[in-house]
């Protein structure tokens, strides 16, 4: 007997079930079973993950979906969550999963910015009425032009680095195809590509039907090397490597065998049905300078024609790490804040380890600016992006870019059930089971993403037209259009912004 | 007043500018009458002009005008100057004091040679760096100008007081720029009063800077400290930092400044688009938005450039030798009631206007 | 004129929506609950829903260009109008042989008579298409 209390009351109003069956026909997790004889439509709440797709599919809203307020009793130190991990552990003796970003109360220092405005010294611009320019540019910048100029004509010497060109300052992470269905990665590759911005992907490699979308493709390489190989990096627009992720910093990747199906296995390069396991370092990484050479060699392979980025989890320490990355030649550093999502990962590495994305950006951004290499670099900051606002926010404390992960699932459907590791996603996204991948129309997907980009980018262009800006490179690391609200002269001094009132 | 003004400097401004592109000099009067039919545009907490080719008889030094605090910071900066520069001549600026106007400091001119034996650049970037040094590093210490055979003359007050204080009608130059200042929150502070000057940059400018905290901290990086928290000092060091450290030209400098819009640039023969391209890339972080017009004084001309969206006015005259920039043609009208030609540039368009030569 | 309903069986998630709004336009009421509790008399769907493994689609009539219904019906009451093909109620003797003919099983048994999908003539979309959750029922008009 299992002595965990049910997370969730499922509650089905009679008088206005049609017992069409959709719920049970939707549910994944088995939570309704029809028994035919007696005509009825059993339910068992103890198997309910709260992912929500029943009672938004019922045709007759009959379904709703509570908390159990039947909880062990209340206990501020011994919580729930708390006493149900123990009682898991003690029953499976195995460490406990979780997916998604770190759900803890910490504060979040996004909700403690507040954002500048314009008023008569300075007129606000409107964005319906006048350019407002979101174009930006990835990747190493020279320090310097070499212009000559020989009989009235100008000739530029300097040869750029490569650079990515997007059109709103908003990537899609890295998700991989094994973590994410086929058509979860091909709606975010078809939306990038509508965008004029770029999707990554993840540890996943290419599949083949997305070797069309190359031109808005960042392809990682990652510490298992999965699906990496000549054609993929030449096929992609530019490469990433993956050092850490903000949910889990300092643990590798593990995708079950089962999910390993055979057009997986291909993409991956590797039996299927075995596991798929990502170490927690690169092992031919063990140091700055091994990472300088496995920068080198990627440039190498791709004829220095792409950007290298190097993404890592917000630590303690980003700000040297960054120093050495920029030095080891990176053209983009991309951090991954502590709100950041995984497929799965102990829930008690999650929510434990790494630093908000807020602070880790501060911190890189001035240690670049203080070496004067910050133009060597780009940033791209990562993890827990929930709105424009955060977008710009994201921005005006240094960033380049940002890339969203778990925005960019919920606008395909996610609910933050935060089961992705179970493989049995009702929503199509983080499941491989054909029965469920199939929910996901990419057309739609695609179209969702589209939408929530493009209103994104009118908030931004709106906001900034508020500052009096007209360009995202006048916002990029504007500080002084922030102010922080409820902070302490210590948080305030780490984000380098003025509080409220100042 | 402290050293790290902490609130930003935010004003609205009256900005004037003549050259005579013979090289003919005119006395400062001209230009303060000039700034004067503009008295609206200024509410009396700032004013200044700026000269050049006023100390014929001391070319080649670099001329400092200083604002001191204390005899103590004066005691200071001279250790500091001695370490790097002979000192030919200094002087207390003559100024008339029947005029009455708040706060005055101690103000100080001295026409410095380099102790070392260097390349022009070099003794331009030494000069940068004792700027740098007193700004920074000397309580109650600020140098206004820096320039040979220039200098700027500011405070608080109206420009024609200011004008009247320093006794302007007793210099001549060929080239004149002045600002009167509307500022609405700076308590009257002499150092933030326009132009700004470094080396031989001065500006005068009106506007107020959305992208400020963007480029202050893009020119940290290459060693500028942006103390005063005003607008036009952080213009200043964009030009110096574009034209002087990174040899722009002044037409590729304004074109970063106020860099045409992707849609135009997208537009563009593929030469000139990937030039342009290149230069707002790179030079991102000195991108300018917010309104503003300016009036960039240098060595042997000057420039006017306006904001992207031509958010603040700006005109340009021209009368046989004479070109002259302001806020309004009432202004240029006033000293030169004819004229050849009245142009109005459109929004980031620059115009330049140099010795021998003019072109727009 | 034609038209048709088609399913991309890649993306129909089988959850039968279709079948229940097929009902619902069907019904007296045509409100879903009444039509579903209140009703005595319910037709049952036009749709034919088939499902194999983890393939599912449903089918309905495709009005065929040259349709087998419209041949083999002795009482003349299937003809094609506007587009669609469709039984006259009157004529019909119940005999079936549209059942047996039609290649898609899109011909149903009614209590006497036989019925189809009329695509929901009176709308511009029909409601199995309007109410499919991921749009794998797609509408097309030649």
């Amino acid at each position: 007997m299992s002595k965990i209390i049910p997370e969730f009351i499922v509650k089905k109003n009679e008088d206005k079930c049609i017992n069409c069956k959709v719920c049970v026909r939707q549910c994944s997790e088995e939570v309704y079973k029809y028994f035919e004889d007696f005509d009825l439509i059993r339910i068992y709440d103890d198997k309910c993950v709260g992912c929500h797709r029943c009672d938004l599919m019922c045709p007759t809203d009959a379904l709703t979906i509570t908390k159990n307020n039947s909880q062990y009793k209340e206990n501020s130190h011994w919580d729930n969550y708390t006493i149900k991990s123990i009682k898991k552990q003690a029953e499976t003796g195995g460490m406990i999963l979780t997916g998604s970003g770190n759900d803890k109360p910490y504060t979040s220092y996004w909700d403690r910015i507040l954002l500048d405005a314009s008023q008569v010294t300075n007129p606000a611009i409107d964005p319906i009425r006048e350019p407002m320019e979101l174009r930006t540019y990835l990747g190493k910048k020279s320090d310097k032009l070499s212009i000559k100029e020989e009989n009235g004509e100008i000739f530029l010497e300097t040869e750029l680095s490569p650079q990515l060109k997007i059109e709103t300052p908003i990537m899609f992470s890295a998700m991989s195809y094994g973590s994410i269905s086929l058509n979860t990665c091909e709606s975010l590759a078809s939306a990038a590509s509508k965008l004029g911005t770029f999707y990554n992907t993840g540890e996943g490699g290419l599949h083949k039907k997305l070797y069309k979308y190359g031109k808005n493709t960042i392809g990682q390489v990652a510490s298992g090397r999965f699906g990496v190989h000549t054609d993929y990096l030449n096929a992609c627009a530019a490469i990433e490597i993956k050092i850490g992720q903000g949910a889990k910093p300092g643990i590798g990747g593990h995708l079950p065998g089962e999910k390993v199906t055979v057009e997986i296995s291909q993409t991956r390069m590797m039996p299927p049905g075995t596991d798929a396991i990502s170490p927690a370092p690169h092992h031919d990484i063990y140091s700055i300078e091994d990472l300088k050479q496995l920068i080198a060699l990627i440039k190498e392979a791709t004829d220095y024609e792409k950007p290298v980025l190097v993404k890592i989890a917000a630590v303690h320490n980003s700000a040297a790490i960054a120093s050495g990355i920029a030095r080891a030649g990176a053209d983009v550093i991309v951090i991954d804040g502590f709100r950041g999502g995984t497929g799965a990962a102990p829930s008690v590495i999650r929510d434990n380890t790494g630093i908000p994305i807020e602070v880790a950006l501060a911190v890189i951004d001035q240690r670049l600016r203080d070496e004067s290499i910050r133009n060597d670099v780009s940033i791209v900051a990562a993890g827990g992006i929930r709105s424009s606002a955060d977008a710009v926010k994201a921005i005006a404390l240094g960033a380049d870019a940002v890339y969203i992960g778990t925005a960019a699932l919920v606008a395909m459907g996610c609910t933050l059930c935060q089961k992705c590791y179970k493989g049995k996603c009702n929503w199509g996204l983080t499941t491989q089971d054909p029965v469920l991948t199939r929910r996901l129309n990419p057309a739609i997907g695609s179209q969702n993403l589209v939408n929530l980009v493009n209103s994104w980018s009118l908030e931004i262009k709106e906001i900034i037209g508020s500052m009096g800006i007209n360009a995202i490179e006048a916002l990029r690391g504007n500080r002084y259009r922030l102010r922080g609200i409820g902070l302490s002269d210590v948080e305030s001094d780490i984000l380098g912004i003025e509080h409220a009132g100042m | 007043m402290n050293k790290l003004c902490r609130e930003k400097d935010i004003s609205g401004c009256s900005i004037f500018g003549l050259i005579n592109t013979d090289g003919e000099k005119v006395s400062g009067r001209v230009i303060t009458d000039a700034i004067s039919v503009m008295h609206d545009r200024s509410n009396g907490l700032g004013g200044g002009f700026s000269g050049y080719g006023i100390y014929p008889e001391y070319p080649d030094e670099y001329a400092f005008h200083l604002f001191f605090d204390s005899i103590k910071a004066k005691e200071e900066t001279e250790d500091l100057m001695n370490k790097n520069f002979l000192i030919e001549y200094d002087e207390k600026i003559r100024t008339d004091n029947s005029v009455n106007l708040p706060n005055k400091p101690l103000l100080w001119r001295y026409f410095l040679k380099n102790r070392n034996i260097l390349t022009k650049e070099g003794e331009r970037e030494e000069t940068f760096r004792v700027v740098m040094d007193i700004n920074n590093n000397i309580d109650g210490a600020y140098v206004i100008s820096s320039g040979k055979n220039m200098g700027v003359f500011k405070g608080v007050g109206f420009p024609e007081d200011i004008s009247k204080f320093y006794r302007l009608e007793e210099y001549s130059g060929y080239t004149w720029t002045a600002h009167g200042r509307f500022p609405t929150n700076t308590p009257g502070w002499w150092g933030g009063a326009h132009p700004f000057g470094l080396l031989d940059w001065t500006i005068v400018h009106n506007g107020e800077i959305s992208s400020y905290d963007a480029n202050r901290r893009y020119l940290e990086m290459y060693g500028y400290r942006c103390n005063l928290v005003t607008d036009t000092e952080v213009i200043t060091y964009l030009f110096d930092y574009l034209v002087r450290k990174n040899n722009l030209s002044l037409p590729l400098a304004s074109k970063v400044i106020s860099s045409p819009m992707w849609e135009d640039i997208d537009r563009m023969d593929k030469k000139e688009r990937e030039l342009l391209k290149a230069l707002r890339i790179t030079y991102g972080g000195a991108l300018l938005t917010g309104p503003f017009s300016v009036i960039l004084g240098f060595e042997n001309g000057i420039m006017g450039l306006g904001d992207r969206l031509k958010l603040r006015p700006f005109i340009v005259g021209k009368n046989e030798n004479t070109v002259y920039m302001s806020s309004e043609e009432c202004a240029i009208r006033k000293i030169s009631p004819e004229l050849d030609s009245v142009y109005r540039p459109r929004g980031g368009e620059f115009t330049i206007a140099m010795l021998d030569e003019c072109y727009e | 004129m034609k038209r048709r309903v088609m399913c991309n069986e890649d993306f129909c998630i089988g959850c039968r929506l279709c079948e229940v709004h097929c009902n619902v336009k069907h019904s007296k009421s045509g409100d879903i609950i009444l039509a579903y509790k209140y009703e005595e008399e319910r037709e049952p769907s036009r749709m034919a829903f088939e499902e194999k493994d983890y393939v599912c689609g449903s089918i309905v009539c495709m009005n065929c260009k040259d349709p087998l219904c419209v041949k083999a019906c002795s009482m003349g009451a299937i003809e094609i109008k506007e587009g669609t093909v469709a039984i006259d109620d009157e004529r019909c003797v119940g005999c079936w042989m549209c059942v047996m003919v039609c290649p898609f099983g899109a011909i149903k048994r009614g209590d006497k008579k036989a019925f189809k999908c009329d695509h929901c003539h009176d709308m511009e979309t029909p409601v199995c298409v309007l109410n499919c959750p991921n749009k794998a029922l797609v509408y097309e008009v030649d």
